[in-house]
């Protein structure tokens, strides 16, 4: 049951949207001049959409971001002149291991983009590919910099990048990802403010054709809403830092991880833990009294994995990042609050969903899924201790 | 345009003499700047360094008896001879633009009161309470930094801002009644003289505060004192106070403590000297809920502590609180009326011309609502109002916006979910601050 994606600006939906054959839904993102308002879920009847029963739809689904913009629009209200001010300059990290096909894309994109501006750096790291393909990608585009991180693991090309860039601010984008065209300017305007050492971005999936993709969307999405938040020590303890965003889309500010220290190479893809580096870096700089912004105009889009075992592995990778990242801010922080967030997480949130996906309630996600998360979970300590042992002996 | 910088200080030498350097690097020409030090009450060997201090501006400096900033701002007004006046705290560290961002940020109006920006620099400080402290001054220059935002009597920081000089003496400069908050004080008067303030991001400094809870505590319980002195003198104000706020919503242990504070006073003093011991072992715990909960009401104790001096029963508070007037009052409706429909623009220049503290909002014959009066803001000017109207009359608004056309809606605006909850909320507060139409 594939789900077609749409982004439609509020004002210029036409009057019939045809060529939906073989969508029973589709998943709308509406935008307001460019702006990403709101998002739902449409059902398809006979390949098409009406613009009269859409609109209905949207208005009665749409909150405050989405009335909001509308009226700046109906006063041609004169939006922030802090907006006006020069961005600051930025670097663009895509962080990649073989997926040369997805790299081009991407690239193709960024370079379409920001190819021919002079305060922008786009810079590719190569996390140890096993072929000559990602280079000659790159090399493909001359404005695009290659540079070559040989021992695996996604935070280790991350720190790469923050020691390589030329700019202060440094843009984090998925290889699989795809930039809107206001993308980078919305992720960099509000370092203008010197407390703030990171933006994070609105993700949205570009295609849900597969069950796997579907699954992934519901289950764990990118998306965080369409308010723009400002999170700080005091709005959220660091121990749940997983609500800011999520790596895919971030931007950081160099200067402050010199002083709260550059990511964890235990942790995320291509180590034992698979995933919860991004996490605990927003953990540290909450911890440390940085705030951090969520900005929906930041928007990208993401490409789920396209098969369910690729999911799978995905979904138990995020259970064993987030326990090891726990585990990391136990033995290395001394936060001894995570155990009882931990427990809380388990027997509140993760258990009681395994009950439900075991007795097939209504919308309790696939039971493999949930079972390989909690399985993860379990796992996550132990692979986070395995990590760093082996870090240790890669630096040794 | 010339500028004078005033800096008050009290002993402090080597934290003066890193804001002197950096004035020395500013980006405005050094030739129109004066920067006048006022010597309040200095003991160390400021006197001495200063002497012998070479700068490219003129650098003045003058001594008085320990009289309190407010007293040594007003001195140094007096003797400036720069058309702005920009007062500065002794460790607050300029940015190379931060006399030009003053500057430039006036644009020649009268009213205008520049608030910069005094980043909190506490780098190398990790403790809980440098940190709860930064994220307090965070918290306030977030608010002022929103497009729109409505200044109020207590966001003026005397530590960062300007002013011309001859509307500071205008409105009589820095009160000497108070030992803190004069700066609010102040603020009050310059908002009933109808000035407009404005935050300036690029008036940047750095300002090296230590965190020091003893100084904090000190600190709070002068400020119980210099509230109730101000209630006094604006009661209009009373609901704006910490006071009245803890009075309403504080939990039990604190009113437990706050009744103790009057009635058994060694009891209290002997609890709260025992959770101020205790707040190292829970930072040490990492429990950062414990640790803020007692914190705060380790600083509520000693703001009630003033406000005792200066009330002693609580009967007395009681009814210096109730003695204040119930909200704003709805009945003091001015007769301005903006109208919406003649174009945002159009509005935002009536306000702009008027500024007045209240007025009515409608569009066409249509009423919205109204801009209520609220003490100790400042009066609304063109630029308050969109961020008003994505408020609370939004509801209004579309409904009338749906009524007259501007928009079509395929349902009834009363369908919509979003709506339906704003609407309570909106008739609810218009009660409160328009009366009944």
């Amino acid at each position: 049951m594939p789900t077609k994606i749409l982004d439609l600006e509020f004002d210029q939906i036409p009057a019939v949207i045809t060529g939906l054959d073989g969508y029973p839904r589709a998943m709308i993102l509406v935008r307001m001049r460019g702006r990403p308002v709101e998002r739902l879920y449409v059902p398809i009847s006979d390949g098409m959409i009406r613009r009269e029963e859409l609109c209905s739809t949207i208005l009665r689904s749409a909150k405050r971001p989405f009335w909001e913009s509308w009226l700046r629009e109906i006063l041609s209200y004169n939006p922030d002149p802090a907006d006006e001010r020069p961005n600051p300059r930025a670097t663009i990290a895509v962080c990649t291991r073989d997926r040369a096909d997805d790299l081009r894309c991407c690239l193709e994109a960024l370079t379409q983009f920001y190819g021919a501006e002079p305060d922008v750096e786009i810079l590719v790291v190569d996390n140890c590919s096993s072929s000559g393909a990602t280079k000659e990608t790159v090399q493909a585009f001359p404005s695009v910099r290659y540079t070559y991180e040989e021992r695996p693991g996604l935070n280790r090309a991350r720190n790469k990048a923050l020691r390589e860039a030329r700019h202060e601010i440094v843009a984090f984008i998925d290889d699989d990802a795809l930039p809107d065209a206001n993308w980078l300017q919305a992720l960099t305007r509000d370092f203008r403010f010197p407390n703030v050492a990171c933006v994070t971005g609105l993700t949205m999936p570009i295609e849900l054709e597969t069950p796997a993709q579907e699954a992934f969307e519901e289950y764990t999405t990118f998306s965080r809403g369409f308010y723009r938040q400002t999170f700080t020590r005091s709005r959220i303890h660091p121990v749940g830092a997983g609500v800011v965003g999520a790596g895919t889309n971030m931007a950081l500010r160099r200067s402050v991880l010199e002083q709260t220290g550059p990511f964890d190479e235990a942790l995320d893809a291509g180590t034992p833990t698979f995933s919860g580096g991004d996490t605990e870096m927003f953990s540290r700089l909450l911890a440390a009294g940085y705030q951090i912004i969520y900005e929906p105009c930041a928007l990208n889009w993401h490409r789920h994995r396209r098969s369910w075992k690729e999911l799978r592995r995905a979904i138990y990778g995020y259970g064993v990042g987030v326990y090891a990242f726990w585990t990391r801010k136990f033995l290395i922080d001394r936060e001894w609050y995570v155990i009882p967030v931990a427990l809380h997480w388990l027997l509140t949130g993760q258990i009681p969903t395994w009950l439900r996906s075991l007795l097939r309630l209504k919308n309790a996600p696939p039971l493999d899924l949930i079972s390989l998360e909690i399985w993860g979970c379990l796992m996550g300590p132990w692979a986070y201790l395995k990590s760093r042992r082996q870090d240790l002996s890669v630096t040794a | 345009m010339t500028v004078s910088i005033i800096i008050p200080t009290h002993n402090r030498r080597p934290v003066l003499v890193r804001t002197l350097d950096s004035l020395a690097r500013q980006t405005f020409p050094a030739a129109q700047l004066e920067v006048i030090v006022v010597l309040d009450g200095c003991r160390d060997d400021t006197l001495e360094s200063l002497e012998t201090y070479s700068a490219p501006y003129t650098l003045r400096f003058i001594e008085q008896d320990h009289r309190g900033p407010g007293a040594a701002r007003n001195l140094g007004a007096k003797l400036a001879n720069g058309e702005l006046l920009i007062f500065l705290d002794d460790d607050i560290e300029a940015a190379p633009g931060f006399v030009h961002a003053h500057v430039t940020a006036h644009q020649g109006i009268y009213h205008k009161v520049v608030i910069g920006y005094s980043y909190p620099n506490l780098a190398r400080q990790r403790s809980y309470l440098s940190l709860e402290l930064q994220g307090w001054w965070e918290a306030m220059f977030q608010l002022m930094q929103q497009p729109g935002y409505r200044f109020r009597y207590n966001d003026m920081l005397s530590g960062n801002f300007s002013i011309s000089r001859d509307f500071f003496h205008h409105v009589g400069g820095f009160s000497a009644n108070l030992s803190v908050h004069e700066d609010y004080e102040l603020g009050m008067r310059l908002i009933i003289a109808g000035a407009m303030f404005a935050f300036e991001t690029a008036a940047l400094g750095v300002h090296h505060e230590q965190a020091d809870l003893q100084r904090i505590i000190n600190r709070k319980f002068q400020e119980g004192i210099a509230d109730i002195r101000l209630g006094r003198m604006y009661p209009e104000l009373i609901p704006t106070l910490l006071a009245w706020r803890l009075w309403k919503y504080s939990l039990l242990p604190s009113k437990l403590l706050t009744h103790l504070e009057f009635t058994q006073p060694h009891l209290a003093d002997w609890i709260a000297a025992t959770m101020m011991k205790a707040l190292p072992r829970f930072e040490a715990a990492h429990m950062i809920g414990t640790w803020r909960r007692i914190l705060y009401g380790l600083l509520g104790y000693w703001y009630w502590k003033g406000v005792a001096q200066e009330l002693n029963t609580l009967r007395a508070v009681q009814e210096f609180l109730t003695g204040a007037p119930a909200s704003p009052q709805p009945q003091k409706q001015e007769g301005l009326i903006i109208d919406l429909s003649q174009g945002l623009d159009q509005a935002e220049r009536s306000l702009d011309e008027a500024r007045p503290s209240s007025a009515k909002l409608c569009y066409g014959d249509y009423s919205i609502g109204c801009l209520p009066l609220q003490p100790g803001v400042e009066r609304w000017h063109g630029g308050h109002l969109m961020p008003f109207l994505l408020g609370e009359p939004l509801f209004p608004l579309f409904k009338t916006l749906a009524s007259q056309g501007v928009i079509q809606l395929p349902i009834s605006i009363e369908e919509i979910p979003f709506f339906q909850e704003l609407e309570k909320s909106y008739l609810a507060q218009q009660e409160q601050t328009c009366g009944s139409p």
